[in-house]
């Protein structure tokens, strides 16, 4: 005998073995039994819940020869006429393979005559979403007032593409997801009467991962029943469906704080390595990520469904992260979740995904920051603010000082400390009392800009060339100030090395010792400036005074012209 | 062993022998994992086991069935796949009635690279989606009756480029076929498909091949020596087609070529881009040209992974390009630059104007860097 799947082998064939649909159950019995049938009916639901099922038990019922209690009686010739699928007076159609106006059209006729054998003659018509809005309209007439012994059952996933026209001369039946106990106890049975000895975790397992519909649990348990045979631990449906380590989602969540960028790649790595579906363990991580929060928030375990291992876990980590960061957590594995989805190299997103949780800077709530900042101005005598509150104001202090580079994503709302590049001076390098030498002029400077350049380019070429690159701006006691057009060069000339290397040349150039400052040519705007010190040789030929800024802006705003006098 | 064409995959090997020792093979397979790990061979190979003349849980790969699947000749095989669409087709004709000789024979050509190598992905023109007379097709060949013993097998490959009139119309067929029949579908992505597709078959994930498993797989069938095959097994990331591809020459041209374009995209001035932008959608198809995105965002990580100083030996450290890049641009925005590219294969894939698509592109390739556009 050939081999049928479960879903089909165990279809229901009577009301009462319908799962989870009582309230349909009941009611197309009782609307038999009082002679109350519609002469149409709209089933819809989510897949797999037995939109279809109830359609043909419906369809036998009231064409049943001999029907007990209401239900059809599955012995009758109508009843295994219409079960083997050949009656002549219950068709079954595939609605989105005969969608167009034509099939309709057809049907139309074909409704005319009465039914050859038993009372009703029936048209089910499945994934009736699929017909076309001619199709739906040719319909629309029949449907209002068909001939006293004609039927329609229509079954569909997708009710919202169905014309209200149509819903409003249907009855119309919602269809529920069918709950976890539910498929829970019909997969017992069915494991009973084959003969599969099967415990109620694993048959958990089974149930949590079929969503709601009882063909996706059949269809798990027919394949964890090829894959094991006949007697089934919960261990082998872990190994068969691969399902994630909890272990890694605490590991993740322990490199997320920790901020190892390079940790976390290596797990993404590692998980990727196991084979676990990506979608899975994010979704994993997000029911982690809540499981946490609930134990911080209600400081119980209560809430969480897992092992008692597991929750003493959830107890000891509950205070690893601010309930504000849990949500932002939640908030990027759940978008990287959906952007996976659609991607094809899900690789990447999970990577990405975890360096962006890794690069989240903890927040701090501005409620505690303003009572902390009370505390801080009662108590007059001890100024020491609180570990938390220094940190977040040097990381803010840093991020403010922090000479504009690259550009700052509106998701990471502060900069990580290490993120931050220093700025190209800091204080301690500025000497408070100028040494008592001639410091060169601007003039001196401009002068000797090319010659300083060529001694640069002397012994180290890269450096020169870059600097060459570069353009002067101008000279503050013993603060020379270069602008470079990119952060490249600025962060090569800040090399301690280059930098004393240059301060060397200056010194031998100049005949003083001069302090190395870089500003991002985008920070100074004024390109005409830069323009004209960039090359230096051209500068030599004229006036020195045209190289004045002030007179650049007025030749640059106003297209002003120098005079000879 | 027989599973000749598979290589890996042993969870998956045992799930499907049990069914078949224990009689109990679902009539709908689900077939997804990651790109290049060998879902379309196993298909084949479970073809072949069902239909042998010797009837054992493994295909014999003797019988004059087995070697007719190989060479997909065989009438009770049957693959489905993106078609173009033929001039003034209608929903009734027959997938290939409309189609001119020349879409004909380009399609012999690749079916014929594919019999030879099971790994090959097919690249046929303009075939964009599995019509809706194909899987007609389905339905009216499956009611034919049989060749010989065994079963009729339907292998869908890119399952999920099937449009929403297609995907519905092969429903009441996955829900209850024929006897004898069984359907195996190969989606790309097993989210685009319906879920009414999805919970009628028994669904079958497969994994990332481990580098030991690919880098065997090479010095056996492609002849290499054993450095090498592990060199490529490191970089092929867990895909059998991606090694392959990589020993292909194409393949480091293609990479060539997709470093030039960044090259390209960030010196040259706006006027510039907008020509070559303008050359590349003239040239090239836009299958071609997300290879070549994908080339430069796979770059882009491995960027990532150096600059974050992960010591992993999956990443080409002698890349020598990528090294100058990332001593050039230290304050590269790497996160962001694959998300740009992400997002530009998606406006590819929703037939956005390519040119509009590149300067996009160029411009946030630049904002990546810190500067701004039309700086240089």
């Amino acid at each position: 005998m050939t081999y049928l799947v479960t879903a089909r082998k165990w279809r229901p064939m009577v009301f009462d073995d319908i799962v989870g649909q009582a309230h349909i159950a009941t009611t197309l019995r009782n609307a038999i039994a009082t002679n109350r049938l519609s002469h149409a009916y709209i089933f819809s639901g989510p897949r797999g819940v037995g939109k279809t099922t109830t359609a043909r038990i419906l369809a036998k019922a009231v064409n049943c020869l001999a029907p007990e209690n209401h239900n059809p009686d599955n012995k009758c010739d109508l009843c295994v006429e219409i079960t083997e699928g050949r009656s002549v007076n219950v068709f079954e159609i595939d609605g989105a393979s005969n969608r167009g106006v034509e099939e309709i059209r057809n049907l139309r006729e074909a409704v005319r005559y009465g039914p050859a054998k038993g009372k009703y003659k029936i048209y089910i018509i499945d994934e009736v979403h699929m017909l076309t809005k001619e199709a739906f309209n040719a319909l629309l007439k029949t449907l209002e007032e068909p001939p006293s012994y004609v039927m329609f059952i229509f079954a569909t996933t997708e009710i919202h593409k169905v014309p209200l026209t149509i819903l409003s001369r249907c009855q119309r039946f919602e269809f529920r997801r069918i709950s976890i106990e539910e498929i829970i106890s019909r997969l017992h049975l069915i494991a009973k009467e084959e003969k599969i000895t099967i415990d109620d975790d694993t048959l958990l397992l089974i149930a949590k991962r079929a969503d709601g519909s009882m063909r996706d649990a059949q269809s798990i348990f027919d394949q964890v029943v090829s894959f094991c045979g006949n007697k089934i631990t919960s261990q082998q449906i872990i190994e068969m469906l691969n399902l994630v380590d909890e272990e890694f989602f605490f590991r993740l969540a322990d490199t997320i704080k920790t901020k190892e960028i390079k940790v976390g790649l290596l797990l993404a790595d590692e998980i990727i390595q196991r084979g676990y579906d990506l979608r899975e363990f994010l979704n994993g991580f997000i029911e982690h990520l809540r499981n946490t929060l609930i134990a911080k928030t209600t400081k119980s375990t209560k809430l969480i469904e897992a092992s008692e291992g597991i929750k003493k876990r959830f107890e000891s980590d509950a205070n690893k992260f601010s309930e504000i960061d849990l949500l932002r957590l939640i908030q990027i594995v759940s978008d990287a979740e959906n952007a996976i989805k659609w991607s094809r190299q899900p690789r990447l997103k999970l990577e990405i995904a975890i360096v962006q949780m890794i690069k989240l800077d903890s927040s701090v709530e501005i409620g505690s920051l303003i009572e902390r900042l009370e505390n801080i101005s009662t108590s007059s005598g001890d100024m020491q603010p609180d570990n938390d509150l220094s940190n977040y104001e040097t990381s803010n202090r840093k991020t403010k000082d922090a000479p504009i580079r690259g550009s700052v994503k509106a998701t990471q709302p502060t900069l990580r400390p290490d993120q931050v590049i220093k700025p190209s001076i800091t204080l301690s390098q500025i000497p408070v009392v100028a040494e008592p030498i001639r410091l060169p002029t601007k003039n001196d400077i401009l002068e000797k800009w090319s010659m300083f350049v060529s001694e640069a380019r002397k012994e180290r070429i890269a450096i020169g060339t870059i600097l060459s690159e570069t353009s002067f701006i101008d000279i503050n006691n013993d603060r020379l100030c270069i602008s470079c057009p990119d952060d490249f060069h600025a962060d090569t000339l800040n090399l301690n090395k280059n930098r004393q290397y240059l301060q060397e040349i200056a010194e031998r150039v100049y005949g003083a010792k001069v302090h190395l400052e870089t500003i991002l040519s985008s920070k100074t705007n004024s390109p005409a400036i830069l323009k004209q010190i960039e090359s230096p040789q051209e500068n030599q030929s004229q006036p020195l005074a045209q190289q004045h800024p002030v007179i650049q802006a007025l030749v640059r705003e106003f297209g002003a012209k120098p005079i000879n006098r | 062993m027989s599973w000749s064409s598979v290589i890996g995959h042993e969870r998956v090997k045992e799930i499907l022998t049990g069914s078949l020792k224990r009689n109990r093979l679902a009539h709908a397979y689900l077939f997804t994992g990651p790109e290049g790990v060998g879902k379309y061979a196993f298909a084949l190979e479970l073809a072949k086991t069902v239909n042998c003349e010797k009837h054992l849980p493994e295909a014999c790969d003797e019988c004059a069935s087995c070697k007719k699947i190989a060479t997909l000749q065989h009438p009770n095989l049957h693959l489905i796949f993106n078609l173009p669409v033929g001039k003034s087709e209608s929903a009734d004709d027959s997938p290939l009635e409309k189609l001119s000789q020349d879409d004909i024979l380009g399609i012999q050509e690749q079916l014929r690279l594919l019999a030879e190598n099971p790994f090959y992905k097919l690249k046929i023109s303009r075939a964009n989606a599995i019509k809706i007379n194909s899987v007609r097709e389905i339905r009216r060949e499956a009611t034919l009756t049989m060749f010989g013993s065994g079963k009729k097998v339907f292998i869908i490959i890119d399952a999920d480029k099937m449009n929403d009139p297609a995907a519905n119309a092969l429903l009441k067929t996955l829900e209850e076929p024929h006897a004898d029949t069984m359907l195996i579908l190969i989606p790309k992505m097993q989210d685009a498909l319906l879920p009414t597709i999805v919970s009628r078959c028994q669904h079958i994930r497969f994994e990332s091949l481990s580098e030991d498993i690919i880098g065997k797989a090479l010095e056996e069938r492609k002849r290499l020596d054993k450095k090498t095959a592990r060199e490529i097994s490191r970089i092929a990331n867990g895909s059998y087609s991606k090694a392959l591809q990589l020993i292909d020459s194409e393949y480091q041209n293609e990479q060539k070529q997709a470093l030039d374009l960044l090259r390209l995209l960030l010196t040259r001035s706006h006027s510039e881009i907008i020509a070559v932008a303008e050359q590349i959608a003239k040239e090239k198809e836009r299958p071609e040209i997300e290879t070549t995105i994908r080339l430069l965002q796979q770059w882009f990580r491995d960027g990532m992974a150096i600059k974050e100083n992960i010591v992993n030996p999956k990443i080409e450290t002698d890349d020598i390009a990528l090294g100058k890049f990332i001593r050039a641009y230290p304050l590269w925005d790497y996160q962001r630059t694959i998300e740009i590219l992400e997002k530009a294969v998606s406006l590819l894939d929703k037939n956005v104007y390519i040119p509009l698509i590149i300067i996009e592109i160029a411009i946030n390739l630049r904002l990546a860097v810190g500067v701004t556009p039309g700086a240089r």
